[in-house]
C-alpha cells in the first residue's frame, strides 16, 4: 500500500474514531454487558458479587408464564399495528397526498399526538379512562351503555387493548408521513397512463399505490415488529405493567425484574432474548421484502 | 491539499477532545461518585469497601463536603416540610457541610430511584429506607454502614430509642445494627364520627362488628372504605392488620420461615375474608384504578366512612376542619386473643450508603443524621408535626391532640408490634411478591390460588 493511501486511510479511521468510540460506549459496551450479567446472579448492588449459574436465568425466563404472558400482550401491539395502525396511517397518508383542499390543516392534525409527550399522553388518557369520572364511563352512561363501563385499565387484557389502541392513535401520523413520503415518491405519469388504461378510483391505489409504496411498508412492519417488541414508555405511564402483572410487556417486565425484584441477571436475560428475537425478526422481515422484490 | 489534512486532523482532534470531555465529566462536587467507572470487579469491590481512593487530595477538604439525602418528604404534610425545614436548618449553620436533598413522594418511584444509584453504584449518602427484607441486600453486599460502632461512641444517642425500635435494622446473620429509626408509626381504624352518629353506629372492636357495621353503611348507601390499591401497599397494609389480629404478630416470623405457608388454611381463610369485604363492595369501588391520595380524599370527603391509616395521617389532617370529626379505634381482631397486638414500630429510617464514599463523607453523614436524630430536634418536630417518634420525649406543655393522645393511648394497650410482615422475610422479594398477588383479590383470583401463587414465588425455607 502507497503511503499517501496509508495517510488517506489514517485520515478516515480519525473521522470514524469518534462515531465508533460513542457506538461502541452506548452500543456494544452495554449489549457485552447485558450478555455478561444473563449468565449471573446479581442483586443489583454495585461491587457485589456476580455468580455465574450458566443458563438458569434463560431457563427460568422461558419457563415463567409472565414471560410468555408479556409476550403475548407484545403480540397485541403487533397485531394492533398491522390490522389498526398500518390501514389508519395508510388511509390518512392517501388523503393528505391527494388534490383535497386542506390537506395542510390535516397534516398538523394528525401529526399532532406524536408532538406530546409520551407521559402527557398516557395522563390523559389515564384519566379518560378513569372508572369514576373519566370521560369514557361518563359516556357510556350517559347514552344507557353503563353496562359497559369497567376499569378500563385494571381489567386484564383490556388494559393491554386499551394501550395499544392509545398507541395507534398517538403513532397514526408519524406513520401517515412515512407511507406520505412513499405515495408522493411515486411518479405521477404512472398514475396518469393508468387512468388512460381505465383505472381509476381505489383501483388505482389497489394497483398502483400499495405495490409501489412497498419500502414504506417494509420499514413500517420492521419498525412495528420491533418498536412493538421493545414498547415500555406507554404502558408504563399507563400501567406500569399492572395490576398483577396482568399489562406487562417484554420491556416492562425486563425493568420490573431488575428494579422491582432485583434479579438483574434475569432482567439480562430478558432482554438478551428480546434482541436475538428483534434482530431475528428484522432479518427475517428483510428477507421476506427482497423476495418479493426480486 | 496540504492544508486540507490539516482542516481534517485538527477536526477529529476537536471530535476527540470532546468526547473524552463528555466522558469525564460526572465527578464533581463532593467527590462521592468518583469511583462510579470502573468496570472490573475489582474496582467495584474497592468502590464497595468504603473506600479511601476519593479522600485524597482537595477531595479531602472536609469545608468541602457536600453529601446527598434521598426520601419521600416532598409534600406539603406538616411532618415532611419539616423535614426540609431541617435540611435548610443544618446547611445555614455553615459548618463545611452542605447537605442537598432530592425527594421523590410516591414508594415506586422512590425504590426505582434508590435501586437504580445502588446498581449504578452513584448512591446518594443518605437514604430513606424501611430495613428488614428491604435492606438485606443491601447489608449482604457490604453497601451500607454499620452503625453499631458510631452507636457505642455515643451511648447516650443511642438509648435515646425505645429499643423496640432497632427490630428491622438488625439481621442475625449480620451482627450489627444497620440504620438509625427517624419515625415510628401505627396503624389503626380512623372513622367518621359524623358518619358513624348519623346511622347509630358504634366504632366495631371485632371482626364480627366491622362486618355488621360494613353491612349497615352499605345498606344506607354510605362506602364503608375506599381502598386504592393501584398503591399496592394497601393492601398490604390490610392483609398485616388482620394477620396480627387474627393470628398475632408471630405469624409474620412463622410466615418467614416457612412453619407457616401462605398457603396454609389460615392464610386462605384470611385472604377469603378480604374477598368477601371486595364482593360486598364494603372496600369500595375501581379498587384497582384508585390510587392511596384518592382513598383519603374520599375519607375527607365524607364519602366513605371508615379509613385504615398509619398514625402519619394525624399530622396531615391536623389542623383541618375534618379533624374535628375523625375518630380512631384498633383495627378489629380477628381472634380476641390478639387484641393486643397491631402493625407498628419504627417506619422510616435512614440508611448511609458507603459504595464510593470517602470517609470524610461517612463521618459527615453520621453527624448529619445524628443531629436529625438529637432531643432537640425531635423537639421541634413535635412542636412542628404530630407524629409518634422512636424516642422518649419530655411531656410537652403545649396543648395535646387528641387524637394523637388516642393513637398513643391505643399503642400502650398493645403488648406486641409488628411492621410490615414481611421485613422479617429473608426474602428481598417477598414484599412485592405477597402486594402483587394481593391485587389479584380484586381480579377475581380465588384466595387458595392467590396463597399458593405466593408461596410458589418465595424462596423455600433454608
Amino acid at each position: 500500500m502507497s503511503k499517501a493511501k496509508i495517510k488517506n486511510h489514517a485520515v478516515i479511521m480519525l473521522f470514524l474514531l469518534p462515531a465508533l468510540s460513542i457506538f461502541a460506549y452506548f452500543i456494544l459496551y452495554p449489549v457485552g454487558r447485558t450478555v455478561f450479567l444473563s449468565f449471573r446472579e446479581w442483586k443489583g448492588v454495585y461491587g457485589a458479587p456476580m455468580k455465574f449459574v450458566g443458563l438458569n436465568n434463560f431457563r427460568q425466563v422461558l419457563g415463567s408464564d409472565g414471560f410468555w404472558l408479556s409476550m403475548r400482550n407484545s403480540l397485541f401491539f403487533m397485531i394492533g399495528g398491522f390490522v389498526i395502525l398500518m390501514p389508519i396511517s395508510f388511509a390518512l397518508a392517501l388523503l393528505v397526498t391527494s388534490k383535497l383542499k386542506g390537506t395542510t390543516v390535516m397534516k398538523t392534525c394528525y401529526f399532532m399526538p406524536i408532538m406530546l409527550s409520551t407521559t402527557a399522553v398516557a395522563l390523559m388518557w389515564v384519566y379518560m379512562l378513569n372508572p369514576s369520572y373519566g370521560v369514557i364511563n361518563q359516556v357510556l352512561r350517559a347514552v344507557g351503555l353503563g353496562g359497559l363501563a369497567k376499569e378500563w385499565l385494571a381489567t386484564p387484557t383490556v388494559n393491554v387493548w386499551c394501550v395499544v389502541l392509545v398507541n395507534e392513535w398517538m403513532y397514526a401520523g408519524y406513520n401517515m408521513l412515512l407511507f406520505a413520503a412513499g405515495l408522493v415518491a411515486i411518479p405521477s405519469e404512472l398514475y396518469e397512463a393508468a387512468e388512460i388504461d381505465g383505472c381509476s378510483g381505489w383501483k388505482k391505489v389497489w394497483y398502483l399505490s400499495i405495490p409501489l409504496s412497498k419500502e414504506s411498508f417494509k420499514i413500517f412492519a420492521i419498525t412495528c415488529v420491533t418498536g412493538c417488541l421493545k414498547v415500555f414508555d406507554l404502558i408504563w405511564a399507563m400501567t406500569k405493567g399492572g395490576p398483577m402483572h396482568s399489562s406487562e410487556t417484554p420491556a416492562t417486565l425486563l425493568y420490573n425484574e431488575a428494579f422491582g425484584y432485583k434479579f438483574f441477571g434475569r432482567s439480562s436475560a430478558i432482554g438478551v432474548i428480546l434482541l436475538i428475537i428483534g434482530v431475528s425478526c428484522s432479518l427475517v422481515l428483510n428477507k421476506a421484502f427482497q423476495g418479493k422484490e426480486e | 491539499m496540504k492544508q486540507k489534512k490539516v482542516i481534517a486532523l485538527a477536526l477529529a482532534g476537536c471530535m476527540a477532545v470532546s468526547l473524552a470531555a463528555c466522558g469525564s465529566g460526572g465527578t464533581g462536587g463532593s467527590g462521592g461518585s468518583g469511583s462510579a467507572g470502573g468496570t472490573d470487579e475489582t474496582s467495584q469491590a474497592a468502590a464497595a469497601s468504603g473506600a479511601d481512593e476519593t479522600a485524597s487530595g482537595e477531595e479531602g477538604n472536609k469545608e468541602d463536603i457536600t453529601i446527598s439525602i434521598i426520601s419521600r418528604y416532598g409534600s406539603d404534610a406538616p411532618d415532611e416540610a419539616f423535614f426540609r425545614q431541617q435540611v435548610d436548618q443544618y446547611n445555614a449553620m455553615d459548618n463545611g457541610v452542605t447537605v442537598e436533598s432530592d425527594t421523590i413522594t410516591t414508594e415506586t418511584e422512590y425504590y426505582e430511584k434508590v435501586r437504580t444509584s445502588f446498581a449504578s453504584g452513584d448512591t446518594p449518602n443518605i437514604f430513606l429506607e424501611y430495613g428488614g427484607s428491604r435492606t438485606i441486600d443491601y447489608v449482604e453486599s457490604d453497601a451500607i454502614i454499620d452503625m453499631q460502632p458510631y452507636f457505642d461512641e455515643d451511648p447516650d444517642w443511642y438509648n435515646s430509642f425505645f429499643p423496640s425500635m432497632f427490630g428491622d435494622l438488625t439481621y442475625d446473620e449480620y451482627p450489627g445494627i444497620w440504620g438509625v429509626p427517624y419515625k415510628a408509626y401505627t396503624v389503626s381504624l380512623y372513622y367518621n364520627k359524623e358518619i358513624f352518629e348519623k346511622n347509630n353506629l358504634t366504632p366495631p372492636e371485632s371482626w364480627d362488628d366491622l362486618m355488621n357495621v360494613c353491612q349497615k353503611l352499605t345498606d344506607a348507601g354510605v362506602k364503608p372504605f375506599q381502598f386504592g390499591d393501584s398503591d399496592p401497599w394497601r393492601f398490604g397494609h390490610l392483609l398485616n392488620n388482620m394477620v396480627y389480629r387474627g393470628l398475632g404478630t408471630d405469624a409474620a416470623y412463622k410466615l418467614a420461615d416457612r412453619s407457616l405457608g401462605y398457603d396454609s388454611p389460615e392464610m386462605v381463610d384470611i385472604f377469603q375474608k378480604m374477598i368477601d369485604m371486595i364482593d360486598k363492595g364494603y372496600l369500595g369501588t375501581d379498587l384497582l384504578s384508585t390510587d392511596y391520595n384518592t382513598e383519603k380524599s374520599v375519607f375527607a370527603s365524607g364519602d366513605s366512612a371508615m379509613f385504615l391509616g398509619g398514625s402519619w395521617y394525624i399530622a396531615e389532617i391536623e389542623g383541618t376542619e375534618f379533624y374535628d370529626k375523625v375518630g380512631v379505634v384498633s383495627f378489629p381482631y380477628l381472634d380476641e386473643k390478639y387484641k393486643d397486638q397491631a402493625q407498628g414500630g419504627a417506619s422510616d429510617m435512614w440508611f448511609i450508603s458507603k459504595l464510593g464514599k470517602s470517609e470524610e463523607e461517612i463521618q459527615a453523614s453520621v453527624d448529619f443524621i445524628k443531629w436529625l436524630t438529637s432531643q432537640e430536634q425531635y423537639l421541634a418536630y413535635r412542636d412542628a408535626a404530630a407524629a409518634i417518634y422512636p424516642v422518649g420525649l419530655e411531656a410537652s406543655e403545649e396543648a395535646s391532640n387528641p387524637l394523637l393522645d388516642e393513637v398513643n393511648g391505643l399503642v400502650d394497650t398493645y403488648s406486641s408490634m409488628m411492621t410490615d410482615i414481611q421485613n422479617v422475610d429473608p426474602d428481598s422479594q417477598s414484599m412485592d411478591v405477597v402486594r402483587n398477588a394481593l391485587q389479584g383479590l380484586a381480579m377475581g383470583t380465588s384466595a387458595e390460588d392467590t396463597g399458593k401463587s405466593i408461596q410458589e414465588q418465595l424462596s423455600p425455607a433454608e
